[in-house]
Order: structure tokens, then C-alpha cells, then sequence
């Protein structure tokens, strides 16, 4: 699963070859698969918390944002996460079908 | 190669957020790259020394070899997550001068108006030089 991390300052400092490191050992670490699995358990969260769908809540409210129906910073995030992950399905050609296997 | 745009692009607003570290209590996170790289985004939540939290939100998508925030949430909240201003770009106020680039105050009655932004462009860096004058120097300007 993933992790939430949290950073106190002082923020490290970050060489450019670390940098790159990390991203070769992020990329490593997980699969696309696993990372889509992580994030549909993120997403199946907010659909409990409001109770409907990522696909009705997208499809009624991506445009629009309904005062008092959602906060705004939860609105954003849910659209972020359910368009972004719409993309990643398509990029790594994956299915619901196949994550949740 | 766009992967590692993506994943450039978070690092040089790692560095905007590390100049501001003396007014950052916390920097929260997803674990290193995980949203970068496989979703193509940002988010960030940054407290500050007065409590007071900004939520970050980026999808970013690349042009001409340039990453760009197709989509960006900047929004600014009090110790007790009352919204003190926020800035995104989604496109439904088009009648507003800078659309789709628009901004919300402290919402004191229903509507939640927009408004015209107050920085230009829109950025992390922006956004927290702004915080920096509130914070810092105790900006007496309007949220």
C-alpha cells in the first residue's frame, strides 16, 4: 500500500543523481496494476463517504461544484483522482476487471 | 522521457516549497514519485506555523516538451478549515477576466463567488509568496 509521508522541515536536499535514483527505484517498487489497485481502494472511499459512484459523481458534478454537497478541497481531489486514474487504466491498458483479479 | 519530465517538474516544486520552509510546520505526501509517476500529478498538503493548511492539486500534461498544470487546485485554509482563498482552473466562470484562471475569497454568505485571480500567473511559487506576505510581513490585504 501506499504511504503518506510527511516532511518536517528541515526539507532535504536532494541531488540531482538521487533525484533520479528514486525515481528508477519508484518505478521498480510497484507495478502499474498494483499502483491502480491502491488507488481504486482510495477512490471507493470517497464513494462510501457520499454515497454514489466516481462515474455519477463525475458525470453530475466534474463541472460544476455543488455548495455544501461536497468541500472544495474534496471535490478536487476526488475529480483529480478518478480522471487521473481513468487515464492510467487507458496508458497501461488496463482494466477493473484485471485489478480487481 | 514524459515520465521523467513529470518527475523533474515535481522536484522544482520541491525546491519553490523547501525556500519557504520557515513558515512550514509539515509537508504531507504521497510516498516518493507513486502519484508522479503513474497518475501524471501533484498533491500536496502544507501546513504552515499558524496552523493554516494549503491543499495542492496538479495534473500535469506535457507540451511541446513542457510540462504545463492542465488542471491546478491552490486552496488556503484556516487552523480550522474555514477556506480563506483558493485559485483553480477549472472552466466554468467564463465571464471572469482571467478565465478559466479564477479565484475564491472567504465564503461569508451561500454563494460562493468568483473572482478575477490576484497573482498572475497562477503557481505554487505564487501562491506561497502570498502566504509568505500574510504570515510574514502580516499583509492586511483582502484573502
Amino acid at each position: 500500500m501506499r504511504q503518506k509521508i510527511t516532511l518536517k522541515p528541515p526539507f532535504p536536499k536532494v541531488s540531482e543523481k538521487d533525484r533520479y535514483l528514486r525515481f528508477l527505484s519508484s518505478k521498480a517498487n510497484r507495478s502499474p496494476k498494483e499502483a491502480a489497485k491502491d488507488e481504486l481502494t482510495y477512490i471507493r472511499a470517497y464513494e462510501t463517504k457520499y454515497g454514489m459512484s466516481s462515474e455519477e459523481f463525475f458525470e453530475k458534478y466534474s463541472d460544476h461544484r455543488v455548495n455544501g454537497l461536497i468541500p472544495e478541497h474534496e471535490w478536487f481531489d476526488w475529480k483529480l483522482c478518478y480522471s487521473t486514474f481513468q487515464k492510467m487504466l487507458k496508458q497501461y491498458n488496463l482494466t477493473l476487471e484485471e485489478i480487481n483479479g | 522521457m514524459a515520465e521523467y519530465l513529470f518527475v523533474n517538474y515535481y522536484w522544482q516544486l520541491y525546491d519553490v516549497v523547501a525556500q519557504h520552509q520557515d513558515i512550514i510546520v509539515s509537508f504531507n505526501q504521497i510516498e516518493d514519485h507513486f502519484d508522479v509517476i503513474f497518475f501524471e500529478r501533484i498533491r500536496w498538503d502544507i501546513e504552515f506555523i499558524d496552523g493554516s493548511k494549503l491543499v495542492v492539486r496538479i495534473e500535469m500534461e506535457i507540451s511541446e516538451y513542457k510540462v504545463l498544470e492542465k488542471e491546478y487546485y491552490y486552496g488556503y485554509y484556516d487552523r480550522n478549515g474555514n477556506r480563506l482563498f483558493s485559485y483553480d482552473n477549472a472552466p466554468h466562470h467564463e465571464w471572469i477576466s482571467t478565465a478559466p484562471h479564477h479565484m475564491h475569497r472567504e465564503q461569508i454568505t451561500d454563494v460562493d463567488r468568483a473572482y478575477p485571480t490576484d497573482i498572475r500567473p497562477v503557481t505554487l511559487a505564487n501562491v506561497l509568496a502570498k502566504i509568505r506576505n500574510i504570515l510574514v510581513k502580516g499583509s492586511k490585504e483582502r484573502y
